[in-house]
C-alpha cells in the first residue's frame, strides 16, 4: 500500500545576494522529485551534503513546505487533511535524525523522551502503560530498562540512536524517515543499527525513507535508490539495477569511491 | 628500531587530568617516504596519538613515552623552543576541520607565509612566491586569486588544499593528516587523496594519514595501524593486513562496512556492544567483551605477536602461531 | 578569576539577604511607629533611643527605612514578575510566529527600548496614575523590552536545535515546544536577568518616589525620604545618608547576585 507520495516536489530558498544589499537570489534546493513510499519497502536517497536530500526528507514529513508540487498521504494532499487526520499523519510519519544526542532534549530523561510523543499524539494516554511500553521497546532495541532514568548525556551515541529508534517505533508509524541516521556513528555501531532497522522493518512492515551519503549503506538498506546531485534527481530505480548498471556519471563516481582498489576509484573520479 | 625511521614512537601513553587513560602503550614506526594509515573508530585514540607527536595536546592531557623521535632526533629531550622550531620546520599538519584551522579574517597569503617566516631567514617576497608556487602544485588553478581571498570565500575542498599547501611550506619530511577528507564530499575527497598520494610519491614526504575510512587506507597507504580503545591492535603492511587480517577486531571491522559488491539480502555482520570508555588502564584484552573468537587463552594479560613487519595484540593469535 | 566569581555571588547574596531580613523583621518588630510624629525630638542625632536619628517631623528614621523596604521589595518583585511574564510571552511569540508579525512586534519593542528608562516610567505613571499600583505597572511595562529581547534571541537560538525539530516531527505544538523543550534551557538566563532587573526596578521606584510620582505619603519610601531630606542635607546629613546607603545596598546586591548567578549557571550550562 502506498503511504506517502511526492508529486513533482521542489523547493526554492531566497538567499542574500552578496553583490547587492537588498536583492535576493533564488536558490533551487530541490527540483521535480517524484517518489512513492510503500509499506515494508525502503527508498534510499543518496547524495552529497547540500544536494537537497535532507530537504526532501523534511518535505515528505511536512517539516518544510514544498514551493512546488504536492505531498500525498494515502492519496490525499497533506495540506487538505483535517486536524484529526493531520494528527494521524504526524503519528504515522516519524523521524530518526543524524545526530542522536542532539535530537533529544538534554534536560529530559530517557523515559520522558520516549513517552512524550505518545502523550502528544495518542488519544488514550496513560502514564503507567506508556512507561511499560517504553520499557518493552527499550528491550526490543537492545537496551536495559534501567536506561529509562538516564539522561542522553550519560549514554553513548549508539545507545542514543537506539533510543531514537525506540521513540519513533513506539507510535507504530507507517513511515520512518531516517535522515543520515548512521553517519554520526562508528562503523561497528553502524552495522548494529542497520541490522536493527532491517529486523524491525520485517517485524512491523514499516516503510523507510533512508537518506545517506554512503552508497554502501544505501545499497544495503534500499529496495529503490534515488541519486540526488545539486537538487536534481540524476538517477532513480531499483536498487540492484542502479548499483550494477549505473546510467549516470555521477552515480558511477559514487559507486567507484566505495571500492577499495585505487584503479577502480580513479576510473570513477575521471 | 630502524635507523632511517622518519617517525618512531615507543610506548606512548596519554592520561587525562582525571587519571583516565586515553592512549596506552602505542608504538609505531614509519620509514622514509612511507605512508602509514591509522585506522580506528572515534575514541580509539588516533587523533590523540597524532597530537602528542605534534605536541598539540590540550593542557589537561599528559603524554609520556619511552621514546618519541622524528627524523632520528629525540623530541622529548629537546627544550621547548627547540622542539617548536624543529616540529614547525620538519612536520606538517593537515586537520579535519578546514574551517576551524584557518583564521576567518586573515587573507590566505598571510596565513600561508606567517609560519614560514617565523623559522626561515628569508624575505616576505620569496615566501609569497613560494606560497603561490605551492598553491599551484596542490592543484589550485587561479592561485593568485586564492592568495588574496579570505577562507570564507573558498569551498571546503579549496580550503583543504590551502591547508595542505601550508603544511608543505617549510618542506617537511613528514606530514600528519588527521581525517583530511572526512569533511569533504565524495568527488573532492577523491581528488584530495590523490593529491596526498602524489605528495608522497613525487615529493617523497612520509605521511601519517588518520582515517576511519578503511577503503581509503587500503587504497593509498603502505602500512596500516589499527587502533582500538587507545591501543594499537594490529600493524603491518596494508595489503597483508587487509587481505588476511589476524586480529579479530580488524577482521570484524572489515566485515561490518556495507559494500556495494555485496548482496544486500545477506545480513551484515556486526560487532556487539560498545567501545569501552573507561577502565582502559589494564593489561587485559580490551576487545574481549565484544570478541567473537575469544577463548580460554584470552584471560589475563594479553600477549602480542611481534613479527618482522607484523604486530598483533591478541593472545589467541599468539597461541596459534605457537609463540 | 574563580575567586572573583564566587565573590560577587556571595556578596550579592549577603546584601540581598540583609535587605530581605530587614523587611521580614519589620513585620514583627520596629523600633518605633514609623508614622508617629514627635515634634519635641526633631532631627535627633543617632543614638540609643533613635539608632539612625529622627527626621524633620521627629519620626524614627530606622523604622521608616524598615517599613519602606517592604514597599520597595513589593514594587520591585511584582513589577519585574509582571514585566518578565509579559515580555517573555511577547518575545517567544514573536520568535515562534515569524513573518510580518515578528517584525512589527520587535520593531515596537526596539522603539520602547530607545526611550530613557525614567522618562518612559514618568510618562506611564502620568497616564496610569500615581501610587503603588501605578508604579508597579509603569516599571513592569518598562521591563518588557529587556525580557522580550532576551527571550526572543534565546528562542531563535533554540529553534535551531535538532531536538526542537524532533519535537516538531512528533507533533508538539509551538506552545509545548516553548514551555517544555526550550524553557529548561532558558531558565538560568531568565533567573539571572530577573535578579538584576529587580535592582533596576527598586532604583526606578525610588526615583519615581523622589519625584513625587511613586509611593504617596504618609507611606514611607526610600526615594521620598531622600527627597524630603534634601532640604536639610547640609545641617543634618545623616537623615539622607541612611536611606541612600540602604538603597545602594539593595541595588548593588541584586546586581551582584545577578552577575554571580550568570557566571555560575549560564556559563556552566553553555560549556
Amino acid at each position: 500500500m502506498t503511504i506517502l507520495e511526492a508529486k513533482r516536489v521542489g523547493k526554492q530558498f531566497a538567499v542574500k545576494d552578496s553583490a547587492s544589499l537588498w536583492k535576493k537570489k533564488v536558490f533551487q534546493a530541490l527540483e521535480n522529485v517524484d517518489l512513492r513510499l510503500d509499506s515494508g519497502r525502503t527508498v534510499g536517497v543518496v547524495g552529497e551534503s547540500g544536494s537537497g536530500k535532507s530537504t526532501l526528507g523534511e518535505i515528505l514529513g511536512d517539516l518544510q513546505h514544498p514551493s512546488a508540487g504536492t505531498v500525498l498521504y494515502k492519496g490525499r494532499d497533506v495540506r487538505s487533511l483535517t486536524k484529526a487526520e493531520y494528527r494521524q499523519f504526524r503519528r504515522n510519519v516519524q523521524y530518526i535524525f543524524q545526530n542522536p544526542k542532539e535530537s533529544m532534549n538534554p534536560y529530559f530523561t530517557v523515559e520522558k523522551i520516549l513517552t512524550e510523543p505518545m502523550q502528544v499524539l495518542l488519544d488514550s494516554y496513560d502514564a503507567a502503560s506508556a512507561r511499560r511500553r517504553a520499557a518493552e521497546m527499550l528491550g526490543r532495541v537492545g537496551l536495559a530498562e534501567s536506561a529509562l532514568g538516564k539522561y542522553p548525556s550519560e549514554l553513548s551515541g549508539g545507545q542514543c540512536q537506539r533510543i531514537a529508534i525506540a521513540r519513533a517505533l513506539l507510535l507504530s508509524p507507517e513511515v520512518i524517515v531516517c535522515d543520515e541516521c548512521v553517519s554520526a556513528l562508528d562503523v561497528s555501531i553502524q552495522a548494529q543499527i542497520l541490522n536493527l532497522l532491517k529486523d524491525l522493518q520485517r517485524e512491523f512492515g514499516t516503510a523507510y525513507l533512508f537518506i545517506s551519503h554512503d552508497i554502501g549503506v544505501i545499497h544495503y538498506m534500499s529496495d529503490e535508490i534515488i541519486v540526488v546531485n545539486h537538487g536534481h534527481v540524476v538517477e532513480q530505480g531499483e536498487g540492484a539495477a542502479v548499483i550494477r548498471a549505473p546510467k549516470n556519471d555521477y552515480t558511477r563516481t559514487l559507486i567507484a569511491s566505495a571500492f577499495f582498489t585505487r584503479e577502480a576509484a580513479r576510473c570513477g573520479a575521471l | 628500531m630502524k635507523q632511517d625511521a622518519v617517525l618512531n614512537i615507543e610506548g606512548l601513553t596519554v592520561r587525562a587530568a582525571s587519571g583516565d587513560v586515553l592512549v596506552r602503550d602505542v608504538s609505531l614506526t614509519l620509514g622514509a617516504q612511507e605512508c602509514l594509515g591509522i585506522a580506528g573508530e572515534s575514541g580509539s585514540g588516533k587523533t590523540v596519538t597524532a597530537k602528542s607527536v605534534l605536541q598539540l595536546l590540550p593542557p589537561d592531557l599528559r603524554a609520556s613515552a619511552r621514546s618519541l623521535s622524528v627524523l632520528g632526533k629525540d623530541i622529548l629531550s629537546m627544550t621547548e623552543p627547540e622542539r617548536r622550531r624543529f616540529l614547525g620546520c620538519e612536520v606538517g599538519f593537515v586537520p579535519q576541520n578546514t574551517v576551524a584551522y584557518l583564521h576567518p579574517l586573515i587573507k590566505v597569503k598571510r596565513q600561508l607565509t606567517d609560519g614560514y617566516l617565523c623559522y626561515h631567514d628569508t624575505t616576505k617576497r620569496e615566501a609569497l612566491e613560494r606560497a603561490h608556487g605551492l598553491l599551484e602544485q596542490v592543484g589550485i588553478r587561479d592561485a593568485s586569486r586564492v592568495m588574496e581571498s579570505y577562507p570564507g570565500e573558498l569551498s571546503g575542498g579549496m580550503r583543504q588544499r590551502v591547508n595542505i599547501a601550508m603544511a608543505l611550506m617549510s618542506d617537511p619530511k613528514l606530514i600528519i593528516a588527521d581525517e583530511p577528507t572526512t569533511a569533504l564530499d565524495c568527488v573532492v575527497q577523491q581528488q584530495v587523496v590523490e593529491l596526498f598520494h602524489s605528495i608522497n610519491t613525487q615529493r617523497h614526504v612520509a605521511i601519517v594519514m588518520i582515517s576511519h575510512d578503511l577503503n581509503l587506507i587500503r587504497r593509498y597507504c603502505h602500512k596500516v595501524a589499527v587502533m582500538y580503545a587507545g591501543q594499537v591492535v594490529e600493524t603491518g603492511d596494508s595489503q597483508a593486513v587487509f587481505t588476511s587480517p589476524k586480529h579479530p577486531y580488524t577482521k570484524a571491522l572489515l566485515s561490518v562496512v556495507p559494500r556495494v559488491d555485496q548482496d544486500p539480502a545477506a545480513r551484515l555482520s556486526e560487532i556487539p556492544g560498545y567501545v569501552p570508555e573507561t577502565g582502559r588502564d589494564t593489561d587485559e584484552c580490551l576487545f574481549r567483551p565484544r570478541c567473537a573468537e575469544c577463548t580460554q587463552a584470552c584471560s589475563g594479560a594479553v600477549r602480542c605477536l611481534r613479527g618482522a613487519d607484523r604486530f598483533v595484540r591478541c593472545s589467541k593469535v599468539c597461541e596459534e602461531a605457537g609463540a | 578569576m574563580k575567586r572573583k566569581r564566587s565573590f560577587s555571588l556571595t556578596a550579592g547574596a549577603v546584601m540581598v539577604a540583609l535587605i530581605v531580613a530587614m523587611c521580614l523583621v519589620s513585620f514583627v518588630w520596629m523600633p518605633m511607629d514609623p508614622e508617629k510624629m514627635d515634634t519635641a525630638n526633631r532631627f535627633a542625632l543617632p543614638g540609643a533611643q533613635h539608632l539612625l536619628g529622627t527626621d524633620q517631623f521627629g519620626r524614627d528614621v530606622l523604622s521608616r527605612i524598615m517599613e519602606a523596604s517592604r514597599w520597595a521589595l513589593l514594587v520591585g518583585v511584582c513589577s519585574v514578575t509582571a514585566g518578565a511574564a509579559a515580555g517573555s510571552a511577547i518575545g517567544a511569540a514573536a520568535a515562534m510566529l515569524g513573518g510580518v508579525l515578528r517584525s512589527v512586534i520587535m520593531r515596537f519593542i526596539d522603539g520602547m527600548m530607545s526611550f530613557p528608562g525614567i522618562l518612559l516610567a514618568m510618562m506611564l505613571v502620568t497616564v496610569l496614575g500615581k501610587g503603588i499600583l501605578g508604579s508597579v505597572l509603569a516599571i513592569g511595562i518598562f521591563m518588557i523590552p529587556t525580557f522580550s529581547r532576551l527571550v526572543y534571541s534565546m528562542v531563535l537560538e533554540n529553534k535551531q536545535r535538532l531536538y526542537v525539530k524532533a519535537a516538531q516531527s512528533y507533533g508538539c505544538s509551538r506552545r509545548r515546544i516553548v514551555l517544555h523543550h526550550m524553557l529548561p534551557d532558558m531558565l538560568p538566563r531568565l533567573i539571572t536577568q530577573f535578579s538584576s532587573s529587580i535592582g533596576g526596578a527598586v532604583l526606578l521606584e525610588s526615583s519615581l518616589s523622589f519625584l513625587g510620582l511613586g509611593i504617596q505619603p504618609p507611606t514611607p519610601s526610600w526615594g521620598m525620604m531622600l527627597s524630603e531630606a534634601r532640604q536639610f542635607v547640609l545641617s543634618y546629613p545623616y537623615i539622607a545618608v541612611a536611606p541612600g546607603v540602604v538603597l545602594l545596598i539593595t541595588v548593588l546586591g541584586f546586581n551582584l547576585l545577578g552577575d554571580g548567578l550568570n557566571d555560575r549557571f549560564v556559563k556552566r550550562s553553555s560549556r
